[in-house]
């Protein structure tokens, strides 16, 4: 990975070399994930287009403080994917409305009277990376229990578990 | 020199997961640039997506799409830099060339805006603020939520002195008064909220919540 880092440098540098080898590493493990967001081929080649376009522009901005290069490129990729989503149809297909729990839970209660960060602290590592991901990160169920490596039946039961916990503290 | 004031978390945890709208994106990023701190967190919020990635099986990608992305990027050079004006190339790519930026005066203030981003109708714009050095903006209030950074130079407001990459915010309904550094004047970026911010869906639903619960 410390190898991304340096191609990034050079990519900022105006190396078309350095650009090509990034493309070489990660072009297909991108496309990958667009495509399982879009479940559409043509709409993701143009997303990963957009994304390389980025990278080659803003390449100089990379701080390793940030994150992997790899996190660099997924934040490109995802803002992409919200500006077209954003847009509106037709567009990308996300989950549905009803599974964004966080939905009904804030127009549950609109008079919220703490934090949402404050009832997140009151979560269990578990419970709070389950939310992070799944909730509030707009991941995909699957998706997140996939990076949190636990069923997903066990991922869903955390974000019950814990959206009962939220919803407590927060109607106190 | 490290900001001293920062962004709420909630605020990098929308950035970090591309809940934040354009203005609000644009606006984190280049306080990001002059933060550590911020990055570090962002980083941390952001580790699953690299995750994600390396996880994710690659597909076969077609022959000629590199042709095709590098006719595509060679024709966007990287961004300039503007002369005085310390935003990030990641930020001047999403932005027009700064010969676009139509300013104006603030009558009488020494000050002047201009409006970079425009969400759609309803929504929020990001403006870049020049004070001269010594330069008075007039007390304003919001109808919507403020919140801005400074680039250059420093700012007084509310009692406090700001300067490069210090995050200020100012709640919907609140008025205040800004007076630039005697000396070397300021610069500041900024998003307005607008009074009936409609972003559709969760998101908006998330971030209009996020906001309320800040204040
Ligand atoms: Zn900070």
């Amino acid at each position: 990975m410390e190898e991304d880092g340096a191609l990034l440098g050079a990519i900022a540098r105006g190396s078309k070399a350095a650009f090509q080898s990034f493309y070489e590493r990660h072009a297909g493990r991108l496309l990958g994930y667009v495509l399982r967001v879009t479940r559409d081929r043509s709409l993701a080649e143009d997303v990963v287009q957009e994304v390389f376009t980025a990278i080659w522009q803003k390449a100089s901005s990379y701080q390793a403080e940030q994150g992997t290069p790899l996190a660099w490129m997924y934040r490109i990729a995802r803002n992409k994917l919200v500006d077209r989503w954003r847009r509106g149809p037709p567009g990308v297909a996300w989950a549905s409305e009803a599974e964004r729990p966080v939905l009904a839970l804030v127009q549950a209660d609109p008079e919220l009277s703490m934090s949402l960060e404050r009832a997140l602290e009151g979560l269990s590592p578990e419970q709070r990376q389950a939310v992070e991901l799944a909730v509030l990160g707009g991941y995909t169920h699957e998706e997140a229990a996939t990076e949190l490596s636990v069923p997903l039946g066990t991922l869903k039961s955390r974000i019950r578990m814990a959206l009962r916990h939220m919803r407590a503290l927060l109607t106190e | 020199m490290m900001p001293v004031n920062h962004p709420p978390s909630e605020r990098l945890l929308a950035y970090a997961t591309g809940a934040a709208d354009v203005p609000l994106r644009l606006l984190l990023e280049t306080h990001l640039s002059f933060c550590p701190a911020c990055s570090r967190e962002v980083g941390r919020l952001t580790a699953p997506g690299g995750t994600l990635l390396e996880a994710v099986p690659e597909e076969p990608v077609p022959a000629g799409l590199f042709e095709r992305i590098w006719a595509e990027a060679s024709r966007h050079e990287p961004p300039r830099p503007v002369e005085g004006v310390p935003l990030p190339a990641s930020v001047l790519a999403e932005l027009p060339p700064a010969e676009a930026w139509r300013w104006h005066p603030v009558p009488g203030s020494g000050s002047r805006t201009a409006r970079l981003v425009r969400e759609a109708p309803g929504g929020c714009g990001l403006f870049l603020v020049q004070m001269k050095p010594g330069a008075r903006f007039p007390r304003h209030a919001h109808r919507g939520g403020e919140e801005g950074m400074v680039l250059a130079g420093g700012v007084w407001d509310r009692g406090r002195f700001l300067e490069v990459g210090d995050w200020d915010s100012a709640p919907a309904g609140s008025s205040h008064e800004l007076r630039a550094d005697e000396k070397e004047g300021c610069w500041a970026l900024i998003r307005e909220e607008c009074e009936d911010v409609k972003l559709t869906g969760w998101r908006g639903v998330l971030q209009r919540a996020a906001s309320l619960l800040s204040h």
